[in-house]
């Protein structure tokens, strides 16, 4: 018979995740058939095990009914973390004024990859921190791309969600007037809050007013997908000082 | 061009969008915040989705969104302190509040001892005994030695246990009842 403190704590743990090779399987098997002392720690481990799933186990996505790739409504986080692409805003303009024939955004989406291939015509761009210095560059960058693409029948979208959403609130944006008069100016420009950012808002009490005109019927993560899938060239904008 | 062997895009997108409460279980154990979790395991199918080019075996796809969104989650922290709590609503979040509280009370006092579990440890004991990795994968996902998931595991699970054999502040009653009987 072996001593209940002979078998370490961690050659239970293994033992119970079935993980245990199998000479010392039978060795604890042995263990629990004649030390009550080793039973017990077992079943003490195996009850962990138990109540991890007791509290995690039923846990759904709150937005559990809409995980549809397409037509799904799925709402990007609202972690301001980098996805597929990072633009340096200092180096954002002068990056993308100066490429040709789509030779530098095709650089830049590589990190990405997306399914599509990217179209440099038609690009998406992602902001989810409240940074004037981001704004700015969104703002800057999508004004440039609409003039260099007056009439060449290029698009660009700007989707703000979280923080970034403060770009598209009225009284609050410091950009309200130049996204009014862009939307007013150009055909081919698309303003997109998300709405569960705003239900999120909603929630916490506060009440956003999104500037006339900009598209907020769907969660930002809905619209993202979609124009990635519709070979959009997908940008996330974020500052140096996240880098 | 994928170089997955799943046999089409849209296989590996369906195979993602099924691994959405996966991904948002550990997620919450993580966070300890269900916005949060949701938001972290969005970010996570999204990047799993746009770089499914390269994931080379299908049968690691769970394993490869974790360690998506481990690094997720470690960028997020590094640029802001993570607020670990639960949601105080969370018994009453299918709107019946009374059946809710006296059906979740022990559900709760889980969340809660997880919630308090150093963040190596949590991380480690959501894939062992939420997912049923092997410590192998769970090693390969956090990027540490397998005999440090074990004794991290270990540890946890100690942890664990030692927070919720305390008995409960108000045993029987949980706060959430009291409020509702006010």
């Amino acid at each position: 018979m072996r001593n209940a403190e002979y078998i370490d704590e961690q050659t239970l743990g293994t033992f119970v995740d079935g993980q245990l090779d199998e000479a010392n399987r039978g060795l604890v098997l042995e263990a629990m058939e004649n030390d009550p002392a080793v039973r017990e720690r077992v079943y003490r481990l195996r009850r962990a095990k138990d109540l991890m799933k007791l509290g995690f186990g039923d846990a759904r996505a709150p937005t559990q009914t809409l995980p549809r790739l397409k037509t799904g409504r799925w709402r990007l986080g609202s972690l301001g973390l980098a996805a597929s692409i990072l633009i340096l805003v200092g180096g954002f303009v002068g990056g993308y004024l100066g490429y040709s024939g789509g030779r530098q955004l095709d650089h830049i989406v590589q990190a990405g990859a997306p399914v599509v291939r990217p179209q440099a015509d038609r690009v998406l761009l992602h902001i989810s921190e409240s940074d004037p210095e981001q704004f700015a560059a969104v703002i800057d960058y999508t004004r440039k791309f609409l003039e260099k693409h007056k009439r060449s029948g290029g698009r660009v979208a700007v989707v703000a969600n979280a923080g970034g959403l403060d770009l598209m609130r009225a009284g609050v944006s410091p950009f309200e007037e130049q996204i009014v008069a862009m939307m007013r100016e150009y055909d081919n420009v698309h303003f997109i809050a998300c709405a569960a950012s705003i239900r999120a808002l909603r929630q916490k009490g506060v009440k956003p007013v999104i500037i006339e005109k900009v598209d907020s019927t769907l969660p930002a993560m809905d619209q993202i997908i979609s124009h990635v899938q519709q070979g959009w060239t997908y940008v996330k904008v974020k500052s140096l000082t996240n880098v | 061009m994928i170089k997955t062997n799943f046999r089409s895009t849209q296989e590996m997108k369906r195979r993602i969008a099924e691994s959405r409460d996966r991904l948002f279980r550990v997620a919450l154990v993580w966070c300890g915040d269900r916005m949060l979790a949701d938001d972290l395991t969005q970010e996570t199918m999204m990047l799993g989705i746009v770089n499914g080019h390269q994931l080379r075996d299908k049968n690691r796809l769970m394993p490869w969104l974790y360690s998506i969104m481990r690094n997720n989650w470690f960028r997020h922290m590094r640029r802001i302190k993570p607020q670990i709590e639960l949601d105080e609503k969370l018994p009453c979040e299918n709107g019946d509040p009374f059946c809710a509280c006296q059906g979740t009370e022990m559900i709760d006092r889980v969340r809660r001892a997880v919630a308090a579990l150093p963040e190596e440890q949590r991380q480690v004991i959501s894939l062992v005994d939420l997912e049923e990795l092997s410590y192998c994968e769970v090693a390969q996902i956090l990027d540490v030695p397998i005999g440090t998931v074990m004794s991290r595991l270990n540890r946890a699970r100690k942890n664990l246990l030692a927070k919720l054999d305390k008995p409960a502040a108000t045993p029987g009653v949980s706060r959430n009842v009291v409020q509702l009987v006010e």
